[in-house]
């Protein structure tokens, strides 16, 4: 946990000092960044980051402040504005599943370069396969998977953040690690006994 | 190794932004919120105008000072006073300071009503510059401001809840400013000889309290002191004019403080004369600088400059309405554009 107030005291002072939200950025806008690039790219992550903060502020009235971490929520507004890019997102997914490279692969020359190649073949394998199986979900279905698998909210967590249902986050998370499992080669796809019970 | 670990893999080496991009997008959301590019000059003169807050020139006030040039002074060229020609005038701090305290004692001694709302109108600049207005009630029960976001008139008005908070209830706001009558009462009860007055400041715990916040300063300096009653005289109508002619004239009181032979200018650029007092803190020298009205030498900003702090603000316009979001002369703002917020927090430690 960070330092100072929580987040919802944050958010709640940010009424009277609006600056105060850039602290709920300094905390929080390094995540959130990350996963939004990891399915959108950097470039439209800076768009879609920028935004998330200032739908945010409008809504910071709204904002439960039972809740002490305002991460999920602001996953949830970030999902949104991703869907908005759905057919960037999916295109992108397309051309890795074609081509083999990843259009969204990281850029940007930093000392850890070589480092960051060598990550990047060892995860080349699957990575056409995944890039097929994330384009074949449906928005829904991806943004639960993603937000667990990427974004390691908890199935409590997504359902704050997207607004539905514990069971939903439930039944969509299997759906889709089901297709996951199904379309990534070296994987049995034979699924577990939970995925039946839940599914 | 199941699929989710396999897509814990995917793209795993995305780059996280590093601290000067974080700080970039920082900036850029504060001043999208804010709604506001640095205001030019011409636009914060102007709204001074409009709002009209300056009871006008006290020529008897400059007349006296004139009159009264002292042999110990500092030459001061007095900004915008005038032809161009006019001959820089000897002013001591005490000179600038008693014609301050005059100035402020013959103000209207009228108190706001419980429900009535201060307004503030300010030009400040932290991390970024903007235009703020700030509307607080007078029983410090409230407080409101316009949504810059909103299309149209959008007042939001923070609720604190009861003057005493029960057991469980964390009050958001509690500073002097906030508080305005409560304030007003506590000032009133101060003696208003200056160093009687500075000393039951540093003694008051409400008061004692009081800083612009840029970092903690020793209760007992005289640069906490400075900063207390630059920090009172900065408040909207809050002092009575007694206490607030005896808060002027206890600044010259504070050892250290002087007068600035040059005008500095305030955040939105107004040239006005300068009362400066320097303390160590941190590890760094900091300037605190009090500018006054070059005709009224009544309060119009502060600066605070030094080490990593850079905090300057200008005050464009005051005024006492009647209605949370009304500006002084202004529409009063339909009730259905107004929200009204509980700002308390629930926490056992309260």
């Amino acid at each position: 946990m960070p330092d100072g107030p929580d987040d919802a005291t944050l958010i709640a002072r940010s009424a009277d000092e609006p600056e105060v939200f850039a602290q709920l950025y300094h905390r929080h806008a390094a995540e959130l960044h990350r996963y939004v690039a990891r399915r959108l790219g950097s470039d439209l992550a800076d768009d879609v980051v920028g935004e998330t903060f200032l739908v945010a502020f409008r809504r910071r009235e709204r904002y439960d402040a039972r809740r002490p971490l305002a991460l999920p929520w602001l996953y949830g507004i970030a999902a949104n504005l991703i869907s908005g890019h759905r057919r960037s997102e999916l295109r992108a997914y397309r051309a890795f599943a074609r081509t083999g490279a990843d259009p969204v692969a990281r850029t940007g020359g930093s000392d850890a370069d070589a480092d960051a190649v060598d990550g990047k073949v060892a995860a080349q394998a699957s990575g056409p396969a995944i890039a097929a199986a994330l384009r074949s979900l449906s928005d829904g279905d991806r943004h639960v998977l993603l937000l667990v698998a990427w974004a390691d909210l908890s199935y409590q967590e997504v359902a704050e953040a997207l607004g539905i249902p514990l069971g939903t986050v439930r039944s969509r998370l299997n759906r889709a690690r089901k297709k996951m499992r199904a379309a990534i080669p070296e994987l049995d796809p034979i699924l577990d006994e939970e995925m039946h019970h839940h599914g | 190794m199941d699929e989710l670990t396999k897509l814990r893999d995917f793209r795993a080496d995305t780059a996280a932004l590093d601290a000067e991009q974080l700080d970039a997008g920082a900036r850029r959301l504060t001043e999208q919120i804010r709604g506001t590019t640095p205001a030019r000059r011409r636009t914060a003169a102007g709204d001074v105008l409009r709002f009209a807050v300056a009871t006008g020139v006290r020529r008897a006030c400059l007349a006296g000072l004139t009159a009264a040039a002292v042999t110990a002074g500092v030459l001061v060229a007095l900004p915008g006073s005038g032809a161009r020609d006019e001959p820089a005038r000897t002013l001591t701090i005490a000179d600038v300071l008693d014609s301050a305290a005059a100035h402020a004692a013959a103000a209207p001694a009228k108190e706001p009503s419980a429900h009535q709302w201060l307004f503030s109108r300010e030009y400040g600049c932290m991390a970024t510059c903007g235009t703020q207005e700030e509307w607080y009630r007078y029983d410090g029960n409230q407080k409101a401001f316009r949504d810059p976001m909103a299309k149209g008139v959008r007042v939001l008005v923070n609720d604190f809840g009861p003057r005493v908070a029960p057991a469980g209830l964390c009050k958001i706001v509690e500073d002097a400013g906030a508080r305005p009558q409560e304030t007003r009462a506590r000032l009133a009860a101060l003696p208003t000889e200056p160093r009687a007055l500075l000393e039951a400041l540093r003694e008051d715990p409400y008061f004692a309290a009081v800083s612009t916040k840029i970092d903690k300063l020793p209760a007992s300096s005289p640069a906490a002191a400075f900063d207390r009653v630059v920090v009172l005289l900065s408040l909207t109508e809050t002092a009575p004019p007694r206490t607030a002619a005896a808060l002027y004239r206890a600044i010259s009181y504070i050892p250290g403080v002087h007068l600035l032979p040059r005008p500095v200018k305030d955040a939105a650029g107004r040239p006005g004369l300068a009362v400066e007092s320097t303390q160590r803190a941190a590890g760094h020298d900091i300037r605190s600088t009090l500018i006054l009205d070059p005709k009224t030498y009544a309060y119009r900003g502060l600066r605070v400059e030094g080490g990593p702090w850079k905090y300057s603000s200008a005050r464009l316009g005051v005024a006492v309405v009647d209605h949370p979001g009304q500006r002084p002369g202004g529409p009063v703002p339909p009730p259905s554009s107004i929200t009204v917020r509980p700002f308390t927090i629930k926490d056992p430690s309260c």
